[in-house]
């Protein structure tokens, strides 16, 4: 404490007005120092101003432009990951090779665009006629995330089948039960020059075995696709009156490794395993499917219980090897389809 | 006991250069980002979207790293460099996950 007092005795060696004169010399030394004129004052406020503003702008700016990237790679990840792009090609792709007859497309030709939250599929269709793979047009699907638009068809054939079906007599094949029998085209066939192929649809007098049926065929004829027997084909509607259309699958191996109708397995256990996935996604498959309804459960337990029968198929070769149908016993009746010039070698 | 006048050291809140320059680059990546995913097309340069970005990240981070003056734009600019990248490497790991062709 003594020790204390002693320094406080120290420090008051100053006397008041030295200590004023030196506070007054401070306050002078500092206005001198560090004078702002007003005009400085303002250009100090002005560039804050312009800072802040920049920054503003800049930052905004960032944001604003960060948008569009962060949606395209929310849509990239939405379709990515767990496969729900390729799953929707899938079903586009079964739902092709089950409800159009003969009608293929190759698979890694698939081309695919993004936009904001949706994905755009398009590829080239093919049928098979004579010996020959024809590009009959493409097909165009819009995804709105899982949800298609229907389907842009740009198909260019002769006798097309009716793009909305609404009319039994309007399609190519018929049960042998069906009381609505298409009108025949023989006559159609018997006018055609020799040196011509051409695609049929046959409607059969009685359920066949497929590989049954293969045998009875011309030389040279090809059966391309098969139309299955599910129940539902004497009358051709649903349980609320809706016009379903053939199902079935191509009957001959598909070369194309990436074909869901590849060497692999036999085709009829593959066209089984197509109709277990296009069950799960039936609501997506019947938007991208010419007809309105499909059926799927129903059609599939009922080809489990009783196995695989068909009552149509396609076929295709030399026109004048396939008048000789007029001659069989199993053929009911015949749709002509496209006809090509000879291409068999 | 005694006055003296000692100068306040006040941080300076003027943007680096290096960083300013850095988040610049970065909006100017972003707006040829931009126009390339409107546009969709595959012919954008690269220049734009990958090595201008490497400049501006290098820039970035030698703003970082200025003393007395704010990092703001640096960090802002390092970011969005960033972004990009990571932006070009999901881009291509999701599109060759997509309809993978061989």
């Amino acid at each position: 404490m003594q020790e204390e007092e002693k320094d406080v005795g120290k420090e008051s060696k100053y006397t008041q007005d030295e200590y004023s004169h030196f506070v007054d010399s401070s306050i002078k030394e500092f206005e001198v120092d560090f004078f702002i004129t007003e005009e400085s004052q303002r250009k100090i406020v002005q560039t804050g101003k312009n800072q802040a503003a920049k920054m503003n702008i800049m930052i905004s700016l960032a944001l604003l432009l960060l948008i569009i990237p962060i949606l395209t790679l929310a849509t990239y990840a939405y379709y990515a990951i767990g496969g729900e792009g390729d799953k929707l090609i899938e079903i586009a792709d079964k739902t092709l090779y089950i409800t159009e007859p003969n009608m293929s497309l190759e698979e890694m030709k698939i081309e695919n665009e993004f936009g904001l939250f949706s994905m755009d599929i398009h590829y080239d269709v093919f049928k098979r006629i004579g010996n020959a793979e024809y590009k009959i047009g493409n097909q165009f699907i819009h995804f709105g995330l899982d949800q298609p638009n229907f389907p842009i068809n740009e198909f260019y054939l002769e006798r097309p089948l009716p793009e909305n079906p609404y009319k039994q007599e309007n399609e190519f094949l018929s049960h042998p039960n069906a009381r609505i029998l298409p009108g025949s085209d023989w006559g159609i066939l018997k006018g055609l020059p020799d040196g011509t192929v051409s695609e049929v649809y046959v409607s059969l007098s009685s359920l066949q075995n497929p590989e049954k049926f293969e045998e009875t065929l011309p030389d040279y004829t090809e059966l391309v696709w098969v139309a299955v027997d599910t129940g539902m084909e004497e009358k051709m509607i649903d349980s609320e009156g809706k016009l379903i259309t053939p199902i079935g699958y191509p009957y001959q191996e598909d070369p194309d490794n990436w074909s869901p109708f590849n060497g692999d397995e036999v085709n009829s256990k593959q066209f089984i395993e197509a109709l277990d996935f296009l069950e799960k996604n039936e609501e997506t498959a019947v938007k991208i499917a010419r007809a309105k309804t499909l059926c799927i459960k129903q059609r599939s337990d009922y080809i489990k219980k009783h196995g695989i029968k068909i009552y149509g198929a396609v076929v295709t070769g030399p026109t004048k090897e396939l008048r000789l149908l007029e001659k069989m016993q199993e053929v009911r009746s015949i749709k002509v389809g496209e006809v090509k010039l000879w291409n068999l070698r | 006991m005694e006055f003296t006048m000692k100068s306040k050291k006040t941080k300076n809140r003027l943007q680096t250069f290096t960083g300013y320059l850095s988040f610049l680059i970065a909006l100017i990546a972003l707006i040829f980002l931009n126009a390339g995913l409107l546009l969709k097309t595959e012919q954008m340069p690269n220049f734009f979207i990958i090595e201008l970005p490497q400049i501006g990240l290098m820039l970035g981070i030698i703003g970082i790293f200025s003393r007395n003056r704010s990092r703001l734009f640096a960090i802002w600019g390092i970011a969005l460099h960033l972004f990009i990248f990571l932006f070009i490497f999901l881009m291509i790991i999701f599109g060759l996950s997509i309809n993978p062709k061989p």
